[in-house]
């Protein structure tokens, strides 16, 4: 029988899915925007930026309705299994879990890699094709996905923000979108120790809501920089 | 401070839309300050994304600014503060 893993605290039950939610609108924005500068621009560059916030978009969305569904199954009913007719050994709580949290881990890898690509201005294709390879099957022989997705996000996030930060440096342009970039990086460890067996449940209740709020920082001081933007 | 891309593009597309849409090279190259070689990398880029065309006029080669330059010209400064703002430049 597959489970679905549920490492979100009750009382946070509904807020994950809404920061979930507003990461992938926020994300959407983004890579309109992107498309739109690409379609001026005629810039390979953009348009990879814009699929990246694209699947950030798609992966942040199917975790935020995933979400929402298992919190309606195991909250409103926790008595009842739903079991999926058809497939023997699988309830429908756990369908929803699989196929909402791999899509958002494998888009989300994906446009971290694509984000990685853009940032180091990596053009040859053996070596793009060679870091998917990398990552990918990591992931599938771990025996946590969520570890090594964390993990791996930490990695290739902590890649653009350092790439960024030195952009920065080197140009002296703004920094809010290296600020938020650091602030996605930072809420990966929380996410790792939460998904660590080391610590009590009180202790990874917290690190679970912590990454998420970090998280959310990110997210918004990206939105902000988007705004300022669209203003101009 | 150094010119990024985004911004010698610009200037290139700019002096050709100073001077009434169309432009002779050795006007461009001494507006764009560029050297020879850059400026003819540059020229076969913006002739790749459809920025500017190469045509003849009164029997000598000039660059005429293109709609897609000329949208660039307008947006620029969204596009210059997007480029930079997530790194792109």
């Amino acid at each position: 029988m597959v489970h679905a893993q549920v490492i979100s605290p009750q009382w946070f039950f509904g807020v994950d899915a809404a920061f979930e939610l507003l990461t992938a609108v926020v994300a959407i924005l983004v890579a309109i925007t992107a498309y739109k500068v690409c379609k001026i621009t005629e810039s390979r560059m953009h348009r990879t930026f814009a699929i990246a916030f694209g699947l950030l978009a798609m992966g942040f969305a199917a975790r935020g309705f995933a979400d929402i569904i298992i919190e309606q199954l195991i909250h409103f009913s926790p008595q009842v299994v739903h079991s999926l007719p058809g497939v023997p050994g699988m309830s429908r709580t756990s369908f929803v879990f699989l196929a909402g949290y791999i899509s958002h881990i494998l888009f989300v890898l994906a446009a971290y890699l694509l984000l990685v690509i853009v940032t180091y201005r990596i053009k040859d294709r053996a070596l793009m094709i060679l870091l998917f390879m990398l990552t990918l099957p990591s992931l599938l022989i771990s025996g946590s996905y969520f570890l090594s997705y964390y993990g791996l996000s930490l990695v290739l996030m902590g890649a653009v923000t350092y790439r960024h930060y030195r952009n920065c440096q080197k140009r002296g342009v703004s920094s809010l979108v290296t600020i938020a970039f650091g602030f996605i990086t930072v809420a990966q460890p929380n996410f790792i120790m939460s998904a660590m067996n080391m610590f009590p449940q009180a202790a990874k209740d917290v690190l679970y809501v912590s990454g998420h709020v970090i998280q959310m920082i990110g997210v918004m001081l990206i939105l902000i920089a988007l705004l300022k933007i669209r203003k101009k | 401070m150094k010119r990024t891309k985004i911004d010698i593009i610009h200037d290139m597309l700019k002096a050709i839309q100073d001077k009434g849409g169309k432009i002779i090279p050795t006007h461009l190259l001494y507006k764009s300050n560029l050297s020879h070689q850059r400026m003819k990398l540059y020229l076969e880029e913006l002739k790749e994304k459809g920025m500017i065309e190469e045509i003849e006029h009164k029997k000598k080669l000039h660059y005429e600014i293109t709609e897609t330059g000329l949208k660039f010209l307008q947006n620029f400064k969204q596009v210059k503060e997007f480029t930079e703002a997530f790194g792109l430049g």
